[in-house]
């Protein structure tokens, strides 16, 4: 479960204010694999940043679970995400001098815990990264280094994925493996990943996608096919 | 293309800045250097020929004699001598504290204060004391002493003030006692003056006045200028002005080449952005001449610039350093900005030559970090320039200390070679000493050790201004422990006598021998004689001891042929190897001494023993006829406790004020001070290096965690803590600090060995390592580090996860922000039309174009 309520988030003082998020109220189910999409300025960025805790809200509330986040200091926020975060970016972010392996464990390792080795198998296996875990970033293709980043956004098991633009640097083919993992992660391991996308197709691979402009929260569609995004963002101008 | 350069210097402002800071501190420290080089030269100068001051002519009489009283009423009248001072100087001992008598001498007080060679620090009137005796025995103004005036009579004299003297060797250590001339002469019955002062009248030159003082033609007496004179006194008591000038040259290269390390490598780090830069210029029609012409604009008014702001730096710190007082000479400031701006144009032109070798678009696509270039090209260049110094370094240490020049030239060579090999090490150097860590640390360590290790062309460079400073203190400390334990391994083998008792006129009295004889306590209580003599026409220090001295407590090291001679009396004499060496005989050879033949029958080590000469106790009674011991050496029965036998000592010698008393252990302490001292000084100018090295060492972290934004970002959202960033980079910069200790430590050990080596020649014992100190550099390096890691490491928390991610300086496998925005900005400028509606948050990619 993730609640957002009543999250509001403006930037900057007095007449050059800005608000990147106006009043947002929505949940998320465990078990779901959401998309929010919106054009540029819509304000997915920030709302996802602050639902993972990377960002602090101006006002409204944030539920991780049972956790209510949006009150949290720095250090506990980065020991909240540490544990019950997991993050896939656009542009991959993983750290270019460690091996495929180390980067797959390194969130584990910060927290100064092991992964369990069958599920550090099951999600290799699972990603086809078997024979790939001894090469730096630099030796893998973007689609290889994608799937290093999912892996290493499941080893801990998070209460919630947040994946940001995941298959924008991908061709089509590698952007499709990757999100037919990231629904398989959520029918077969029961994994929440909420991912903000501006592509339809990528959108079509979630069971549910929360339309925002302008801060606010315009409408949703339920198991959407491609073609029923596309009429949405037309009818969202988005 | 000015457009191109100005909006470059805009969109890097910041690492210009970084960059801009290297060049000033570089050339701060330069500058600093050679500011405090001129003054400590200057200082150093006005001290050692203190005696000088003022002085415009001088008249000397021939050595040994003294000039007549009536020699100053003739140089007084003189036309063109504004007023002239007659210097008299006699021994007179006083009595110390202890109650023993102190080696001291008196001189005039000079009726005209432009000669005074000394600094009124307390009182003031006409009976002065020197500062450093009085401290000794805690005299002040106001405090009455006793001196021991001529035929031994003992006098009080109440101190009136209390001085500096400059250094001199006329003082040579003992007291120095300030008087009207009347009282030198009534105390010591000195008789003339052993130097006539003038000061010439305006208008009249130095060279002129000394030409007029030597047409008086006054008999045994020489003249000379007074510039000529401190030059002389400055060659006699600081052992050659060309030897310090030389010295403190060599601390302002060190510097000068720290510093272009330091410039050269901040500029390095700019390189990958540069290279894309300016291979995406190429790319839209650049020439190379243009691309060169704008770099080289850029990096002149950079390099102009922050020199500018270090020379003002420089200059500040040594007024701070001098407290106050501070003289540029414009030879100085010139060299440092030409200095300053050469290296950063050489440094900026470097990786811009390499982009502009490589093709446009493949410069583009090239990756940046972890590669190292030029495997092959290092390995052939350092592998026979490293075996070159270690040839030279070997060949250096049989010769002694003539060897030492091609100890220091193969060291220099040895160093070159482990630049070029640098980075090649830099990074299993850096998986070695991390492995440890790493392994107790977890992972915050490891991703400290991987970035120590991820560029290291940059952790070379970095680490190595550092090795500097480490390697230099601790191959001085390694030599000097070396010199210090040598000579007192020399002097209780060679010479183990306990006490030496000493007497400055006459000799010690018969009593004095016999009661020491006839205690329990002494083992052995040796007479020895000693006098000036004629060797071959060489004044030199003549030296006999009782034969039983030979094999208890007077045994020096031969070099060659045999002492028994000597010893029993058989008409031989021993001479120093310096001496035989300068008189060109050896062992077989024939001297005269005052008139009569001595066969040469062996040489001995000068390490010691201060006399040049050493006959047999028989033959010297033959050429100086009989006379007193003038020292006695004491040796105490093995077992007796130290207190016992000084008590012993002491009550042999009561009666006898004017006798000295020396400890072995004293003198030991003495000579650790002076060799400390040394130490100290020298740690004082390296530790000026291993600042600049520091500030280098903020400067590349600095750089190095701009670069990193957006891993550092990143770590901290998958759940590094603020407070665990600063550790991981803290813990970088500390290994960086060990690896350029280690380095270090393992150079100075290594040409400390060998200058040790050189040093000891094939006799003396091991060379001595000083651990702890070692130790102590190792540990002053990595807690350096550490303090020059807390801004970056603050910087690097700083930034909010968010910022960091949206970072554009990260020159990662995803970064290619930094340029996209410089080449937009840029674009923008010319073709308005091409950024219209493209996204102005998100860079566009330099790797799908």
């Amino acid at each position: 479960m993730l609640i957002a309520k009543d999250l509001t988030k403006t930037y900057g003082q007095g007449l050059n204010a800005v608000r990147a998020l106006d009043r947002v109220t929505i949940g998320f189910d465990t078990g779901a694999f959401a998309a929010i999409m919106g054009p540029s300025g819509s304000g997915k960025s920030t709302l996802m940043h602050c639902l993972a805790g990377l960002d602090t809200v101006t006002s409204g509330s944030v539920l991780v679970g049972d956790t209510p986040i949006s009150g949290l200091a720095d250090r506990e926020l980065t020991l909240f995400r540490r544990d019950h975060v997991g993050f896939i970016f656009q542009s991959f972010n993983l750290l270019p001098a460690l091996t495929a392996e180390q980067n797959i464990r390194l969130p584990l390792e910060l927290a100064g815990r092991h992964p369990d080795p069958r599920w550090f198998q099951e999600v290799v296996g699972v990603l086809g990264l078997g024979d790939r875990l001894g090469h730096r970033p630099s030796e893998l293709s973007g689609g290889q280094q994608q799937r290093v980043a999912c892996a290493r956004a499941l080893m801990s098991r998070p209460d919630v994925i947040f994946a940001d633009e995941p298959t924008g640097n991908l061709d089509s083919r590698s952007g499709a493996e990757v999100l037919t993992f990231l629904r398989h992660s959520v029918r077969e391991f029961g994994q929440t990943v909420i991912m903000v996308t501006h592509d339809p197709v990528a959108a079509s691979y979630a069971e549910r996608v929360v339309f925002l402009a302008d801060g606010q929260v315009l409408g949703e569609l339920l198991s959407p096919t491609v073609a029923q995004v596309l009429d949405a963002l037309k009818v969202h101008e988005c | 293309m000015l457009t191109v350069t100005l909006a470059g210097l805009r969109a890097r402002w910041r690492r210009l800045l970084l960059s801009a800071a290297a060049v000033a501190l570089g050339v701060a420290f330069v500058a600093g250097t050679l500011i405090n080089t001129a003054m400590v030269h200057a200082s150093y100068y006005s001290q050692f020929a203190a005696q000088a001051r003022n002085v415009d002519a001088a008249v000397e009489p021939a050595s040994g004699a003294r000039l007549p009283l009536s020699d100053l009423g003739a140089v007084r009248a003189v036309p063109g001598v504004a007023s002239a001072e007659g210097r008299m100087q006699g021994s007179l001992p006083i009595v110390g504290a202890n109650g023993r008598a102190y080696a001291g001498v008196a001189e005039d007080l000079p009726a005209d204060p432009r000669f005074r060679d000394y600094t009124v620090l307390s009182g003031g009137g006409s009976v002065l004391l020197d500062e450093d005796t009085a401290a000794l025995n805690h005299v002040s103004a106001g405090t009455r002493i006793s001196v021991i005036g001529k035929n031994g009579r003992t006098r009080r004299l109440e101190v009136t003030g209390i001085v500096e003297m400059g250094i001199s060797n006329a003082a040579a250590g003992g007291s120095v006692l300030i008087l009207p001339a009347a009282t030198v002469r009534t105390l010591t019955g000195a008789d003339g003056y052993r130097q006539i002062d003038a000061a010439a009248a305006p208008g009249v030159s130095q060279s002129a006045l000394a030409a007029r003082l030597a047409g008086l033609r006054l008999t045994r007496a020489s003249v000379m200028t007074g510039g000529h004179l401190a030059a002389m006194l400055a060659e006699q008591n600081a052992g050659g002005e060309g030897l310090l000038s030389t010295g403190l040259l060599i601390f302002a290269l060190v510097s000068l080449l720290v510093a272009a390390l330091v410039i050269y490598n901040s500029f390095r780090t700019l390189l990958a952005g540069r290279l894309r830069e300016v291979a995406l210029l190429r790319c839209v029609g650049a020439s190379r001449r243009q691309v060169m012409a704008g770099i080289l604009t850029e990096s002149m008014v950079l390099g102009l610039a922050a020199s500018i702001g270090g020379l003002a730096l420089g200059t500040l710190l040594a007024a701070v350093l001098n407290s106050g007082s501070v003289s540029l000479t414009p030879s100085t400031a010139a060299l440092c900005l030409a200095a300053g701006t050469a290296v950063t144009v050489g440094a900026a032109l470097l990786p811009a030559l390499a982009a502009s070798r490589t093709a446009p678009v493949a410069a583009l696509t090239m990756p940046h970090e972890g590669k190292v270039g030029g495997l092959k090209p290092r390995i052939i260049l350092a592998v026979p320039l490293g075996a070159a110094g270690l040839v030279l370094t070997a060949a250096g240490i049989p010769r002694g200390l003539s060897g030492l020049f091609m100890i220091a030239a193969g060291g220099t060579i040895f160093f070159l070679s482990f630049l070029v090999i640098g980075p090649l090490v830099a990074g299993p150097l850096a998986a070695g000493l991390g492995w440890l860590p790493s392994r107790l640390f977890g992972v915050r360590m490891r991703l400290a050790t991987v970035g120590a290790r991820r560029n290291p062309s940059r952790t070379a460079a970095t680490t190595v201004a550092l090795t500097i400073g480490i390697g230099l203190m601790t191959l001085f400390a390694v030599v000097l422990s070396t010199a210090t334990q040598f000579a007192a391994h020399e002097a209780n083998r060679h010479f183990p006598a306990d006490y030496l008792l000493s007497v400055n006129r006459g000799g010690i009295p018969e009593p004095v021998v016999t009661s020491l004889r006839d205690n329990s306590r002494i083992a052995v209580a040796v007479g020895i004689r000693q006098s000036a003599v004629s060797l071959d026409g060489h004044q030199v220090q003549l030296l006999a001891a009782e034969p039983v001295a030979y094999r208890s407590v007077f045994m020096p090291l031969v070099y060659s042929g045999s002492l028994s001679a000597v010893e029993t009396g058989t008409g031989g004499i021993a001479l120093s190897a310096i001496e035989a060496s300068g008189l060109h005989v050896t062992v077989g050879g024939t001297v005269s001494v005052n008139g009569h033949p001595f066969v040469v029958d062996a040489t001995f080590s000068d390490g010691v023993l201060d006399e040049t000469a050493v006959t047999s106790w028989a033959d010297f009674t033959k050429v100086l006829g009989p006379g007193e011991d003038t020292e006695i050496a004491v040796k105490t029965r093995p077992g007796v406790p130290a207190a016992a036998a000084a008590s012993a000592v002491d009550a042999a010698v009561a009666d006898y004020p004017l006798i000295d008393i020396t400890s072995e252990a004293s003198l030991r302490a003495h000579m650790l001070s002076s060799i400390q001292k040394l130490s100290t000084l020298l740690d004082g100018l390296l530790a000026t290096s291993i600042v600049i090295a520091l500030f280098g060492m903020t400067n590349t972290l600095s750089l190095s965690v701009l670069e990193r934004t957006r891993e550092s970002a990143l770590l901290r959202a998958l759940g590094l803590t603020r407070r665990g960033l600063r550790w991981m980079i803290s813990a970088e910069a500390m290994l960086l600090g060990l690896m350029g200790a280690v380095a270090g430590v393992t150079f100075g050990i290594g040409f400390g060995w060998a200058t040790g080596r050189a040093f000891l020649r094939t006799d003396g014992g091991p060379v001595s390592y000083p651990v702890l100190q070692i130790v102590g550099y190792i540990a002053l390096a990595a807690v350096a580090a550490l303090l020059a890691s807390v801004i970056p490491a603050r910087r690097a928390a700083r930034l909010t996860v968010i910022d960091g991610l949206a970072a554009d300086l990260s020159i990662g496998q995803a970064g290619c922000g930094e340029l996209a925005n410089c080449a937009r900005s840029t674009w923008r400028r010319t073709f308005p039309d091409a950024f219209r509606g493209s996204s102005s948050r998100k860079p566009m990619c330099l790797g799908h174009l």
